[in-house]
């Protein structure tokens, strides 16, 4: 009978050891960056409850007295009780627009060897260049020809417009992807192509258009100088704009400010909060293979 | 054995009702998911973009309905404007700064979350939170953490006994340009950690772990294998710099206002293009023109095209090769 | 259920590849026919045409008793299996294997039925609710198999179903195949490179080369009368030993020549074979250790030096060099395999286990000549 003589492991402590440093390193080095970007967060949140005098007497601590007062006067003083759902209706609608006509696209120009589907391609992409200087006056003429000056229409419809050539952008490869025979297995069980976008296509490009949804979303939410250009009263403006003209008015209270501040990011950094977790399991979950 | 002459006669049956349109049809079949898209992007980006190649052959002022031709007037002008190159050099330098902060810390930090280290969700997620403030938000809280009397730099630079360091940040000659660089930098550096990140995690590992089988170090697989993997990455991420340091507005509009001040230190191009469209304070009303903005803004834009192609070109050259 | 006909259909990619070159057969209704060729040669896309997939550069394709040429695969009532089974990676198996129900609306009450009969079939039941990434390679497959049986349509269409399998699960799914074919009565049209699943499944086999059909016939037919050199060597494993020889004929009597060495032959087989240059087939079981058969007759034998045996158990593969040159066949990947050193011919032959021949040994072999097979050598067309 033969003994089976096994090695013991070599212990390596020296290698352990600078992992553990690494490790440290690691951590000292993220720890110090979530700082500096959280700082500058922190500061916007306490600096919404402060008072006037708290700003020259105490310029970084906590406020002395926590002010709810600002929030209450940014709700109605600089009409976030208008702008905060404005912002929500006309963000929701731009994103779902300009997502789905994306993904349309996306799907009928993934195939290069279609009849002008390079062509369309760039032209959609090339639309990432224009600067918005660059239209935003035609764009004004043409709205209100439209008559659809004051109405929210007026921010929605560029918006999709603009948010395609970033969704196109990022779906078209992602369409094409999707490999061939799982498309010709749909069209010979008797899928129209209308049923494959739907039934087949969408749903494997989820991931992608998690995405495309919260970079268009972000932009949309947070856009400033087209509402600057085309929006003029509360009830047709988003939150950006109507703080930077409600601002004008009460420059010296920045608790105030930074109260409709908060009250205008807070949302958007919930839906992302929120929509991370499902991006993430969908990236893991995420195999396209069969 | 059968026969294997293939039968000359064609076959004459009825055929089968199509439900899917004739074969021609098919083929262009697929431009039917484009159209909705297509229509928008017709009247919401081309017809403005075409609308605004004639405005800027014209003299219009912005105002009233006078279009006098003046041919390519406006784009003379602007090339020899100094306030163009003034600006443009700005963008330049903010670009070429900010590049270098994303391929360097940007990278470094997604190296660092690659590693998986604890808590590496909570690091990603805060990293990227940033990109979503607007810049209307970040530029009101870095106005004011930057504030010579009040804000937060100073005072807490000043209790840590470094009072020397204070500055009036944003209204110094020297200084101004530096601080709108770092808040746009601080703003965008969760993108390229994003981007490297989903880069690094497409590497797979075994290639890696094949690099340390064959004897390479940490550092060596890394800009043997690990970076040159990376290629799309960078490239994405240098074309998105390059297009959202040329059509940054916001942030400098934020910080320093519409003329870029202190003395136009911080003036881009997408200020000096509102301004010149809109007008602003402190500016003559002569100086005002439609037309000629318009003009500034294709030839941005068309520079922009240019170079982003050629820089797509060149990158994904080296992808290839990589 | 339908018949189906090709007709002289070509494919032409972009950039002038023709992958299908005038392509006619006639399946009957039922019938099971395998098409089968080395890589490359047109299988796929034979098989996308007939589905609608790919277009037609020339030729008419008819199902049942109408002409499909210009329909779209959804109009053509056909059921596919794709070799990477193609299954929707975001839906559960039921919803795979009921979506052509679906997609024809047809009531949920039936088509939770219907599943259920299939996934009963092909023992799918414990996993009708999971996705196809937690399944394995057999079950994959099932699943394929399922979402092509629950319509019953006028053909099946499998593009080489089990090339993903490891060898045990083939050989248990090539006869549940079959077995369901053989129930359902559909007709099938069945591609694969693999001979063993062509000889075993088809009713009748087509072998393609280079786009071209060589032979369309029952199995049997197609390995004891290849059409050409090309089926002789393609069919069969190992291949079919293949050497230019000459044909020398005098009165009844019939010699083969090969490099040093003749053969007698019965000039039975020989029909209108002319005299001269010839290619001579013979397979490796039609040679034998004539140790083994002392009664075979003298002038029936070669003799022979041998370079390699090979043990399968029941009997072995002995390589023996032969001083006549080998009859290269098309650029057919299996072939060159056969040329091991240059000059010298190597032909193999099956022997019974008891053989003791060994490398370097001088052996005679027997030479079963009643079976041998005679091609043009210019043509390579068989002669008789
Ligand atoms: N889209 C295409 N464009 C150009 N040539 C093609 C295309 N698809 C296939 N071919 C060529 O047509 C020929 C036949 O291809 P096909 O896929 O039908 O082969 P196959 O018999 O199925 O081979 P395999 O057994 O490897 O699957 C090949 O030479 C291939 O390179
Ligand atoms: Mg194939």
């Amino acid at each position: 009978m033969t003994a089976i003589t096994q090695t013991p492991p070599r212990r390596r402590p020296s290698k352990k050891r600078s992992r553990l440093i690494a490790g440290i390193g690691r951590q000292f080095v993220l720890i110090l960056v979530s700082i500096i970007v959280l700082i500058p967060m922190l500061y916007m949140v306490l600096a919404s409850f402060k008072s006037v005098a708290d700003f020259f007497g105490n310029p970084y601590g906590l406020p002395s007295i926590w002010n709810w007062d600002n929030y209450s006067r940014a709700w109605a003083d600089a009409h976030v009780s208008i702008t905060l759902p404005n912002t929500i209706i006309v963000t929701g609608a731009a994103v779902i627009g300009s997502t789905v006509l994306a993904a349309l696209i996306a799907f009928g120009l993934s195939r290069k060897d279609k009849p002008f589907a390079i062509g369309l391609y760039t032209l959609f992409v090339a639309g990432l260049l224009v600067p918005v200087h660059m239209i935003i006056l035609p764009l004004f003429f043409m709205l209100k020809a439209l008559g659809l000056f004051g109405t929210l229409f007026a921010l929605i419809l560029p918006y999709i417009a603009l948010g395609l050539p970033l969704g196109v952008l990022i779906l078209t490869p992602l369409a094409a992807t999707i490999p061939r025979d799982l498309i010709s297995a749909a069209e010979v069980d008797g899928a129209t192509q209308w049923q494959i976008f739907w039934r087949v296509v969408l749903p494997l490009l989820k991931p992608g258009i998690i995405s495309v949804a919260i970079l268009n979303g972000t932009w949309m939410w947070n856009e400033f100088f087209i509402p600057l250009i085309v929006a003029f009263t509360p009830q047709s403006q988003t939150m950006p704009v109507g703080i930077v003209s409600f601002i004008g008015t009460y420059s010296t209270e920045w608790g105030l400010v930074f109260a409709s501040v908060v009250i205008a990011t807070a949302p958007i950094v919930f839906a992302y909060l929120l929509i991370t977790r499902q991006f993430q399991s969908g990236l893991t979950a995420g195999a396209v293979k069969g | 054995m059968a026969t294997l002459s293939p039968s000359a006669s064609t076959l004459t049956r009825p055929a089968r009702r199509s439900r899917s349109g004739s074969k021609g049809a098919r083929k262009y079949a697929h431009l039917w998911f484009v159209l909705p898209g297509l229509l928008f992007f017709l009247a919401f980006m081309i017809y403005p973009a075409l609308f605004a190649l004639y405005v800027s052959t014209t003299g219009w002022t912005g105002l009233g309905n006078e279009f006098p031709f003046v041919g390519l007037d406006n784009f003379a002008k602007a090339l020899t404007a100094p306030t163009f190159y003034r600006a443009a050099s700005n963008n330049l330098i903010m670009f070429a700064v900010i590049l270098i902060v994303q391929h360097t810390i940007g990278l470094f930090l997604a190296v660092q979350l690659n590693a998986k280290p604890r808590f590496m969700e909570f690091y990603r997620t805060v990293l990227f939170l940033p990109v979503i403030f607007s810049l209307v938000a970040t530029g009101f809280i870095w106005t004011l953490m930057l504030s010579p009397h009040i804000g937060f730099i100073n005072p807490v630079l000043k209790d840590l006994g470094l009072g020397f360091l204070a500055k009036n940040w944003l209204s110094d000659i020297t200084w101004a340009l530096p601080t709108v660089i770092f808040v746009q930098a601080w703003q965008g550096l969760g993108w390229a950690v994003i981007i490297y990140l989903s880069g690094l995690q497409n590497i797979p590992e075994e290639m890696t772990q094949a690099a340390e089988i064959d004897g390479a170090s940490a550092w060596q697989t890394f800009w043997r294998i690990t970076f040159p993997m990376l290629s799309p990455a960078t490239t994405a991420l240098t074309i998105l710099t390059f297009i959202g340091t040329f059509r940054a507005f916001d942030v400098v509009y934020v910080l320093t206002g519409p003329i870029g001040s202190p003395a136009g230190r911080t003036d881009i191009l997408g200020t000096l293009i509102y301004r010149t469209a809109f007008g602003a304070a402190g500016q003559s009303s002569a100086d005002v023109r439609m037309s000629y903005a318009i003009a500034m803004s294709l030839i941005v834009f068309g520079g922009m095209a240019i170079i982003s192609g050629v820089m797509i070109k060149l990158l994904r050259r080296r992808e290839i090769e990589g | 259920m339908a018949n189906v006909s090709l007709r002289g259909l070509t494919k032409r990619y972009d950039g002038g590849v023709v992958a299908l070159n005038h392509l006619s057969i006639d399946v009957a209704d039922g019938e099971f026919l395998v098409l089968v060729g080395p890589s490359g040669c047109g299988k796929s896309t034979a098989l996308k045409m007939i589905a609608g997939l790919e277009d037609a550069s020339e030729g008419e394709i008819a199902i049942g008793d109408e002409v499909v040429t210009d329909l779209a695969a959804r109009d053509r009532d056909i059921a596919m299996i794709f070799q990477s089974y193609a299954l929707y990676p975001h839906m559960t198996v039921f919803d795979n294997i009921a979506f052509p129900l679906q997609i024809a609306r047809v009531p949920k009450a039936e088509i939770k039925e219907r599943v259920a009969k299939v996934a009963k079939t092909l023992q799918l039941e414990p996993y009708l609710a999971r996705r196809p990434g937690k399944l394995s390679g057999g079950q994959r497959q099932r699943v394929a198999m399922g979402r092509a049986i629950i319509r019953q349509p006028a053909l099946f269409l499998m593009d080489e179903p089990l090339s993903n399998l490891d060898a045990k699960l083939r050989v248990q799914m090539r006869s549940e195949i079959a077995t369901i074919q053989k129930r359902l009565n559909v007709t099938t049209i069945y591609v694969t490179h693999d001979q063993v699943e062509a000889m075993t499944m088809g009713d009748r086999v087509a072998l393609l080369n280079g786009g071209v059909l060589q032979q369309i016939d029952t199995p049997t037919n197609i390995y004891n009368r290849p059409a050409n050199t090309f089926v002789a060597s393609f069919i069969g494993s190992p291949s079919m030993n293949l050497f230019r020889g000459r044909l020398v004929r005098q009165g009844a009597e019939a010699t083969l020549h090969l490099g040093s060495q003749s053969l007698a032959v019965p000039s039975s087989i020989l029909a209108d074979a002319p005299d001269g240059e010839i290619i001579i087939g013979i397979r490796p079981e039609d040679l034998e250790d004539a140790a083994l058969v002392p009664n075979h007759p003298v002038n029936q034998r070669l003799r022979s030096k041998v370079l390699i045996t090979e043990s399968l158990g029941s009997d072995q593969m002995v390589h023996f060099a032969m001083d006549a040159p080998m009859a290269k066949v098309a650029d057919h990947d299996l072939l060159d395999d056969l040329v091991v050193a240059e000059g010298v011919g190597v032909c193999i032959g099956r022997f019974d286990a008891r053989s003791t021949a060994r490398p370097g040994d001088i052996v005679e072999v027997a030479v079963a000549s009643d079976r041998i097979h005679i091609f043009d050598a210019a043509t390579g067309l068989a002669i008789r």
